[in-house]
């Protein structure tokens, strides 16, 4: 009866924190940013991705900075960025799309802010080493409230770590796993026990070493797995060329106006949900409304998450980092979730009334045919895997600054406990999956969304800081990049 | 290494407050001009009716009340920041060194 009742409080608490309020919130305050700082992503567009080859200083960080922006990368890009955009075309129409990218725009200033901010305030000793940096040691810089709201961020974000950072993301690792055995005729239930176990040796062995083994590995297979997705999409793209610039329309179209379509069959031989006439129809609520989401929740802005990796980059100056982080959101949002959008539109898939990543296989069978699953579920794999990664640091700083640095506890056995913890879950993840964890899955999802609260607070508070910081560094790029 | 001093003003975050209020209204007036849209299928446009309905002007409540607890909350961290210090001083170090 109590539980009955937690877990439905619990799940309207994920409505707010993961619905319409929180949406209006998380975009108003990336426009707000955005009008603040000049339009920074638009005008100084050339800087950011130039200053992607800066070399980094050693004096003052621990880590590369384009390793550091891979690890975030690994993050940011999951599974949503494939299921999540096809169920948002899905549940929205093609409109949904136009409004994903604005929110890819804007959140590339919200992103810039909350990354300035994670370097302005760490701690570092001579050597470069850092001693203190992460999102909660910006939010307590808050007057007042800061203290209560750093250690509420820090507890939700090891909380939401472990479900949707862990747990989730091993399921989702062997869920692509399965998508190729299911395809190419293999042993469905063998490849689940495969997958966990080779992914806690692999993620032991990665996490173990910290942020520079996350970074090191990401480094390599960041750009790999993004390599791999955006030239499958531009090639389904050019196979349907002849569509583009009526997808385009559409899009533009479905993102003002309701729309309507009749709905088609699906080309993948045996699936079972073959549709068989009728229309499908999005309003122009339903655009905004699930193409804001899945635009934020996939690329993280004003979540806070990224700042506990960042803050450990090499650096010259705050406002640089913030400039990686507008080029990982644009990367995201406006590279990544739109290959497969358009994928999914130009291909006519999405009028097969199919969602999530069964949408973005049926598009990528019709260009691709029997290797679809290939190139789907290799990236599905990567993705989710990545993700595992990084969020084992994001959760570590969390951890550490909850137990070690509000509650004084010794850091070193601190820091391993968390490392073994973090591996415990991984089996029973991949191979049992969403049926017998779906309620631990959804209290993380919530823990998830609340970061948002604190996080934006602190945004908004510090942003006269951060908005100097970043038009200093945009005027002064060329001098600091001479040095 | 450059050194700024930043004034503290409440413009931030009365350009803020009023972002968010006018796209909560925009949102809400889309749903609202959405709420009885008509497709060829009367089961499909009764469906859209009800999800919006739901949605939006079921949770009214709710979501005014969080987006105004979010505001309240930023307002307070702001106070505190404008009645201790007019002016900050920001430097552009990448982080604080200590010993």
């Amino acid at each position: 009866m109590v539980l009955d009742a937690l877990i439905n409080i619990m799940y309207y608490i994920n409505g707010i924190v993961w619905g319409l309020p929180a949406i209006i919130i998380l975009l108003g305050t990336g426009l707000t940013l955005t009008i603040l700082l000049g339009f920074i992503q638009i005008r100084y567009f050339g800087t950011i991705v130039r200053n992607m080859r800066w070399k980094g200083r050693r004096e003052s960080g621990e880590v590369h900075p384009f390793k550091i922006w891979a690890a975030v990368m690994g993050a940011t890009v999951g599974v949503g960025n494939i299921a999540g955009v096809s169920t948002a075309v899905a549940l929205g129409g093609p409109g949904a799309l136009f409004w994903m990218f604005l929110t890819g725009l804007f959140g590339m200033a919200l992103k810039a802010v909350e990354v300035t901010l994670g370097i302005k305030y760490r701690k570092v000793k001579a050597d470069g080493t850092v001693v203190e940096g992460g999102t909660p040691y910006y939010i307590r810089q808050v007057p007042i409230i800061g203290g209560i709201l750093a250690v509420l961020f820090a507890l939700f974000a090891f909380i939401s770590a472990f479900g949707i950072g862990n747990m989730v993301q091993a399921s989702n690792v062997a869920y692509g796993a399965v998508f190729l055995a299911e395809s190419y005729g293999l042993n469905v239930t063998l490849t689940k026990w495969l997958v966990g176990f080779v992914l806690f040796i692999l993620v032991a062995l990665v996490i173990l070493g910290g942020i520079r083994r996350i970074a090191e590995v990401s480094n390599y297979l960041v750009p790999f797995m993004a390599a791999w997705y955006i030239l499958a999409g531009i090639g389904l793209w050019i196979m349907f060329a002849g569509n583009f610039i009526e997808a385009i329309i559409t899009i533009l179209r479905g993102a003002f106006t309701p729309i309507e379509v009749a709905k088609t069959t699906v080309s993948m031989a045996g699936s079972p949900e073959a549709a068989v006439g009728g229309v499908l129809g999005w309003t122009t609520y339903e655009a905004i409304r699930y193409g804001v989401a899945r635009g934020l929740f996939s690329n993280e802005a004003g979540l806070g998450s990224a700042p506990n990796a960042y803050a450990y980059g090499e650096s010259d100056h705050p406002g640089r980092q913030g400039f990686y982080g507008m080029f990982e959101v644009f990367m995201d949002t406006l590279v990544i979730c739109m290959i497969t959008g358009i994928s999914v539109i130009i291909t006519g898939a999405y009028t097969t009334g199919l969602t999530g990543a069964p949408l973005a296989m049926e598009a990528f069978s019709r260009g691709y045919g029997f290797l679809a699953p290939l190139i789907v579920g290799v990236a599905l794999i990567l993705f989710a895997f990545t993700t595992l990664l990084t969020w084992a640091w994001y959760g570590e700083v969390n951890w550490i600054y909850f137990w070690c640095k509000v509650l004084k506890l010794p850091e070193k056995p601190m820091r391993l406990i968390w490392r073994v913890l973090w591996v415990i879950p991984i089996i029973p993840a991949a191979v049992l999956a969403e049926e017998y964890f779906k309620t631990l899955w959804d209290f993380s999802d919530t823990a998830n969304g609340l970061m948002a609260i604190p996080n934006l607070i602190a945004v908004i508070v510090l942003a006269p800081v951060a908005v100097k910081l970043l038009a200093d560094f945009a005027s002064r790029y060329k001098e600091l990049s001479k040095e | 290494m450059g050194e700024y001093i930043v004034k503290i003003t409440f413009i931030p975050v009365v350009v803020w407050v009023i972002i968010v209020a006018l796209f909560a209204l925009f949102v809400l007036s889309v749903a609202l001009i959405q709420v009885n849209v008509q497709f060829s299928d009367e089961a499909l446009s009764r469906e859209k009716q009800d999800k919006i309905s739901g949605e939006v002007f079921s949770n009214l409540p709710t979501l005014l009340g969080f987006i105004g607890l979010i505001f309240v909350l930023a307002i307070i961290g702001f106070y505190g920041l404008a009645v201790r210090v007019r002016e900050v001083k920001v430097s552009s170090e990448p982080g604080e060194l200590v010993g």
